[in-house]
């Protein structure tokens, strides 16, 4: 029963299965620090970084909230936390242009980690 | 069995199965000092190595002078990926032609309102392709900077061509009639978004081209210049009669 009951909720908490539900203006509880939340947009332009991703801390003891990063890039792909370290993973998708054609690709990686042990002080 | 007795016996059964494995960590006749995984077969004598062969500490010429053969090789093997990692640029990717080049992914922290990312300036005259804003803006770009004052410039090209990912909103960019540029490098000094000079290089692209082109920017001269919050760190030209599309364009 037991084991049954774990494997469906590792089922439904499955991040690789459930990404895309979790992206744009998701928020996060960091336990012992506060509320993550993320403001993401899709701006347009320019073209070579139109979308726009800003991640905010609600503190859980002052109750103040603050913008710990400000990103511009071609997609924002995913996000973890990791409890044991209080460290925010960021998966950013950059863009690069081609200076000649104009083209844009986006096909970059950014790894982001934001440390979040001083972000409530 | 009582409880008590269970517990008895599963705490007994545990101690005879460790104990084996800790009369393993000191061997017999050793002062108790640990002896790790080796054990000498019977009859023979134990041989131990209480430090390694020591090894002549390096000079720091030498140290420098292997520090620069290693960073040759990962050069050699780096070049030989087409990837060129030379100093002063660790965050540009340049492939092997030198075409492409980084413009946004900031780095930690900051944003690119007001910078344009690390992209390669480039001339007018360099721009290629089949796209229709190329022509026009070549023609119009050189003659403003010219009038300006502003002597020979390069631009950050921010963009022609969206990716596949994002034409889903209506824009000049999907049918190739819209280029975004960043901060510009002239042989007569550089120049970036907020500057007044960029405003006068707006200004002009927009007013000063037979009514060609029309220009986005943050501020306004009016005439052709259309006012938008969001073009902080660049200026959008357009052609005047662009088709402002949806979806795949050209």
């Amino acid at each position: 029963m037991n084991f049954c009951l774990l494997a469906l909720s590792l089922l439904i908490f499955s991040p690789t299965l459930f990404a895309a539900d979790k992206l744009k203006n998701a928020e996060v509880e960091a336990k012992g620090i506060g509320l993550i939340k993320f403001k993401h947009e899709d701006l347009g332009e320019p073209i070579a970084e139109p979308e726009k991703l800003q991640v905010f801390i609600t503190c859980a003891n002052s109750k103040k909230t603050r913008l710990l990063a400000s990103y511009r890039m071609c997609k924002f792909e995913d996000y973890d936390f990791e409890p044991g370290i209080k460290t925010l993973h960021l998966s950013l998708i950059s863009g690069r242009v081609v200076p000649t054609t104009g083209k844009v690709i986006c096909d970059r990686m950014d790894l982001k980690n934001i440390d979040l042990t001083k972000a409530c002080p | 069995m009582k409880k008590s007795h269970f517990k008895t016996v599963f705490v007994f059964t545990l101690l005879v199965a460790t104990l084996p494995a800790s009369a393993a960590e000191t061997a017999p006749g050793n002062g108790g000092v640990p002896t790790g995984a080796s054990e000498a077969p019977p009859g023979k004598p134990m041989i131990h190595i209480i430090s390694g062969p020591t090894r002549k500490a390096k000079t720091a010429e030498e140290a420098s002078a292997e520090q620069q053969k290693q960073m040759a090789e990962l050069q050699q093997l780096l070049q030989a990926m087409g990837v060129d990692a030379g100093p002063g640029q660790p965050n540009q990717i340049v492939n092997a032609n030198g075409n492409y080049a980084e413009v946004a992914g900031p780095g930690e922290g900051n944003f690119t309102a007001h910078g344009g990312g690390d992209g390669k300036p480039v001339q007018a005259s360099q721009l290629s392709g089949s796209a229709k804003i190329i022509k026009p803006f070549q023609y119009w770009f050189d003659k403003c900077s010219a009038d300006l004052g502003m002597g020979s410039c390069k631009f950050i090209n921010m963009g022609i061509e969206p990716d596949a990912a994002h034409r889903a909103r209506r824009s000049c960019h999907n049918s190739g009639e819209a280029i975004d540029v960043g901060p510009l490098t002239c042989s007569n000094g550089s120049s970036k978004p907020g500057d007044e000079q960029f405003l006068k290089m707006a200004d002009c692209m927009a007013n000063s081209t037979n009514n060609v082109l029309q220009v986005i920017y943050f501020r306004s001269t009016g005439g052709n210049m259309i006012q938008k919050s969001d073009h902080t760190n660049h200026m959008h030209i357009q052609l005047k009669n662009c088709a402002m599309v949806y979806g795949g364009g050209r």
